[in-house]
């Protein structure tokens, strides 16, 4: 039998801790939902999760405005000791800054909390599925992002050809699957495009703070 | 100003080898003639004692009051009486030849019997009878010399040396070397009268002569070039040749004056009277020919100008002493300072020096000199006609002058000169108009507008070259000013229609509006940050009070209710956008909503045929309303869709047709009821939909096909109507 998935929900807000959690049941029928409600509980719960063994931790659903700090440290926090889990944004932000500093820090996904019930369970399956979701003004920010930061000389977080095309398709509102039609390619081939993508941004911001860091003396 | 001296003393560096030789030339030539002059006059003799009044000696011995002189003889012989005449110091105011001839006969008389150490003198002291003295015969010193020596000297020396100053600046114009032959020949004038009107006792006949046709060769050359000048500048009216000849005909001039066959010695007055009518006759000329040259008619004016107010000056001094029969009496050497203001008239508008303010300054003159010449004939009318006495006449006619020709003088002053300048009210007022402007194009409309307004050129550019700072061109002509307000910098040409020039005080105005513009604009920019940062709050304030209170009611709503709180929701968003006023690019709106619709329909299991929107289509951008607008249509036409239609397929097709936008949203499904295609009926979406596009002066046209059903809508993307909404908004 394989262990139970579970993911963290990190919300503050009662009336959004259930509405995300009917979501995300709906979503996936078998997952267990753990809910916290601030930062530290959030981190007191990661400090106990490693030892059990008898369920999966796969996925964390974080509320960026928290009443102890902002859910973008969690997530760095997450990305560096849980690699494997995919962290998602829930955000009443819908603008691309905040959207963008997640992005950064590692998160796989964003739902905006005012959408309808329906599209944010539709969203969450396709991300799940390895399809992470990307508006067009992010795929336009990451393209200028990777266009202008250059600042470090490894090669790897630089964009291949492929990658960039599929960001511009995608900053001009196609979907991965309309993407990867006009590049005669697969959906999953694409939405991994996007998550080299997301991987290279991580890479690539961090190697910018450290550049930083140490031009400041600081590291 | 400053870069044109700057650009001039450039200039005058480069060429200073090929210029320092002429301007030696000019200096050691201005020396030898101060030299000579003294020289000449100090040949002169007088008596020790001896006062010259212009025709009456007096003298002072010890022991008597001073008496007038009537008689001089060498001791042992004939006594000489002294006649009036003797005293001319003037040959050319004699009247004939004869009389010529008999005064250079006594003068000889005079200077022989002045020759021993000592003279004996008749003297008639005023009520007592006349005596006769012993006086030495001196050498005349330099502190006898009478003004007009000094005056004489001043006028040919400072005519000289403008002159020669002008030709090394600009060595290879012929006006130039025309002026400079013109300036020499009144230094010649001027050292050939140097003995004369230093005044001693007599001359030698052989030396008179000698400088009399010396003098009248002057004078030929003198006014020969001063007629030339007219001839050459500032367009040439004949061709070289016919100049030169013009020129050499002051040699059968000169010959015939010297065989004495003028008929009278005063001939070359003669010649200077019909001097000054050629030189105003060729200045009206020269001014016809500049009409469509206006920095060439600059200069003329100026020339012209000096002409006339000093040939005015001689001519009427010359008929006056002529009309009262005292013509030998007549003071020359002030007559010359008549010509200066002629000489230095027209080397300044040779060498064009400063010619930007000489349309002022030509006025003001004209107006010094108008008042001047008014003054003296009131003086002069008063005395004469109406015998008042002299300090009266004078007191009367300062007043006259003062309290009649001054306000008249202003008056005319405004009306020629500062008529064209706005008002600081009407300029503030079209400088807020600019200022307050949102279009750009508008705004450049109405700042070139004020350009003609202020300066009526004949043209506006874009200036050719950067401009950092409002200047003037060498010539003139062109005003360059600098961008403001986001309008490019302006070449303005030929101001007052090609009539006149630009001055500084031109530079000076376009600052100032500069500087209105600039305030009014910070103003502005500061009002516009305020209210900005009020609409950030509001629009804040919106978002996440109002927004985090639905998204908490959404909990407690029912399902019926949900949908309404998720529409209030995105409303808030928009509305927020819409309140912070946020232009976006149409490509970047489009592919967010193609962006939101698709995930929708996806969710749907509804197929989207969208095409790409093309990536060389003309770049658009939306107002805040126009992209709510479009966002809200497009998102309640899938609501439709996905709700009502049952349809398995939409397909949405935007363009821009002119300045509209087109778009129209397809799908299979069941078609609207005929309810909603009468209009009878119809949710509140479709009615929030026409609602919005008609804000936007567009259209949404609702109809069903064969095979399901269409919504297009268009409006215009203009920014003026978009303006004109928002405000209504």
């Amino acid at each position: 039998m394989t262990p139970q998935t579970v993911c963290l929900l990190v919300e503050d807000q009662t009336p959004n801790q259930v509405r995300m959690k009917q979501a995300l049941m709906a979503a996936f029928p078998d997952i267990k939902v753990e809910v916290v409600g601030s930062l530290k509980e959030a981190r007191h719960w990661l400090s106990g999760e490693q030892s059990k063994t008898d369920y999966v931790f796969e996925l964390a659903v974080i509320d960026l405005g928290l009443p102890d700090g902002s859910g973008i440290d969690l997530i760095t926090d997450i990305t560096k000791s849980h690699p494997l889990v995919t962290c998602i944004v829930s955000s009443i932000y819908d603008d691309d800054v905040h959207l963008f500093d997640a992005l950064s820090a590692g998160a796989r996904g964003y739902l905006v909390k005012n959408q309808e019930p329906e599209m944010i369970v539709h969203y969450l399956q396709r991300i799940k599925q390895g399809e992470p979701p990307l508006s067009p003004s992010v795929a336009l920010r990451l393209l200028k992002h990777f266009r202008t930061h250059t600042v470090t000389e490894q090669p790897d977080i630089h964009l291949t050809g492929r990658e960039t095309e599929t960001l511009a398709l995608l900053a001009r509102g196609l979907t991965i699957a309309e993407v990867a039609r006009h590049l005669l390619l697969s959906p999953p081939t694409v939405a991994g495009y996007v998550r080299t993508i997301y991987q290279k941004l991580n890479i690539s911001t961090r190697a910018e703070a450290t550049l930083q860091a140490v031009k400041r003396g600081l590291a | 100003m400053q870069s044109l001296s700057i650009s001039n003393l450039k200039a005058l560096l480069a060429s200073q080898k090929q210029r320092a030789w002429k301007l030696w030339l000019i200096l050691t030539i201005a020396v030898l003639s101060t030299a000579i002059s003294f020289g000449l006059a100090l040949q002169g003799k007088t008596l020790e004692g001896l006062i010259r009044g212009t025709d009456t000696l007096n003298l002072a011995v010890t022991g008597h009051p001073a008496s007038s002189l009537i008689s001089l003889k060498r001791s042992g012989e004939m006594p000489f009486v002294v006649l009036p005449s003797d005293l001319i110091t003037q040959i050319d105011a004699i009247e004939t030849y004869a009389e010529v001839d008999a005064y250079l006969e006594r003068q000889d008389e005079i200077m022989t019997i002045l020759k021993g150490p000592t003279v004996i003198v008749g003297l008639q002291p005023v009520g007592r009878p006349a005596f006769e003295a012993e006086v030495k015969v001196i050498a005349l010193r330099i502190s006898d010399f009478d003004g007009s020596f000094w005056v004489c000297l001043f006028v040919g020396l400072t005519a000289f040396l403008v002159g020669g100053c002008v030709w090394c600046l600009k060595p290879d114009e012929k006006v130039t070397q025309v002026l400079a032959l013109n300036g020499f020949g009144m230094l010649i004038a001027a050292v050939s009268s140097s003995a004369a009107f230093a005044q001693p006792f007599a001359l030698p006949s052989g030396m008179i002569s000698a400088l009399t046709a010396l003098n009248h060769f002057a004078t030929v050359l003198f006014g020969l070039t001063t007629v030339g000048i007219f001839l050459l500048f500032p367009k040439p009216l004949i061709s070289n040749r016919q100049y030169w000849l013009f020129l050499a005909a002051g040699v059968p001039l000169l010959v015939l004056d010297q065989l004495r066959l003028l008929s009278i010695p005063s001939g070359l007055i003669i010649f200077c009277f019909l001097v000054v009518i050629a030189a105003i006759g060729l200045v009206a000329i020269q001014f016809h020919n500049t009409r469509r040259a206006p920095h060439l008619r600059a200069s003329l004016v100026w020339m012209g100008l000096a002409v006339i107010a000093s040939g005015g000056i001689w001519c009427v001094t010359i008929a006056a002493y002529a009309l009262q029969g005292q013509f030998d009496t007549m003071p020359e050497s002030f007559i010359f300072l008549s010509f200066l203001i002629l000489y230095v008239g027209i080397a300044v508008g040779v060498a064009r020096f400063r010619l930007f303010d000489v349309g002022d300054w030509a006025l003001r003159l004209f107006f010094f000199t108008a008042a001047a010449l008014l003054f003296i004939c009131l003086d002069a009318a008063l005395i004469y006609m109406a015998g008042m006495a002299q300090n009266s006449a004078m007191a009367v006619a300062l007043l006259v002058i003062a309290f009649g020709y001054l306000p008249f003088r202003d008056m005319l002053w405004r009306r020629f000169v500062r008529s064209k300048t706005l008002s600081e009210n009407e300029l503030m007022g079209h400088v807020l108009e600019m200022a307050f402007e949102p279009e750009t194009s508008q705004r450049q409309v109405q700042w070139q507008a004020l350009l003609q307004k202020l300066f009526v050129p004949l043209t506006i550019s874009p200036s050719p070259v950067p401009v950092s700072e409002t200047y003037i061109d060498k010539d003139n002509l062109h005003l360059f000013v600098p961008g403001h307000l986001d309008t490019p910098a302006l070449q303005v040409s030929y101001p007052q229609s090609g009539r006149g020039l630009f001055a500084p005080r031109h530079i000076d105005l376009v600052d100032h509006i500069l500087r209105l513009s600039r305030k009014a604009a910070l103003g502005l920019n500061a009002y516009e940050r305020g209210a900005a940062e009020q609409r950030q709050r509001l629009a804040q304030d919106l978002h996440d009070d109002v927004g985090a209170k639905l998204v908490s009611g959404l909990i407690v709503a029912d399902e019926a209710s949900r949908p309404f709180i998720y529409g209030a929701l995105n409303d808030i968003r928009e509305i927020a956008a819409a309140l912070v006023n946020e232009r976006a690019p149409l490509d970047r709106t489009l592919a967010e909503i193609r962006h939101e619709a698709v995930r929708r329909l996806d969710a749907a299991k509804i197929a989207l045929e969208w095409p790409l929107w093309p990536e060389d289509e003309a770049f658009v951008e939306l107002t805040a309303l126009q992209k709510k607008a479009l966002a809200s249509t497009v998102r309640e036409a899938i609501t439709n869709i996905i709700k009502h239609s049952g349809a398995t397929c939409v397909t949405a097709l935007f363009r821009i047709e002119g300045e509209v936008l087109r778009a129209r949203l397809v799908d299979d499904g069941g078609g609207f009821p005929d309810a909603v295609l009468d209009g009878q009926s119809g949710g509140q979406g479709l009615k929030s939909m026409m609602d919005r596009i008609g804000q936007m002066n567009g259209k949404v046209r609702l109809e069903n096909l064969a095979a399901g059903a269409s919504v297009a809508f268009d409006f215009p993307l203009t920014p003026a109507s978009a303006f004109k909404l928002g405000v209504h908004a």
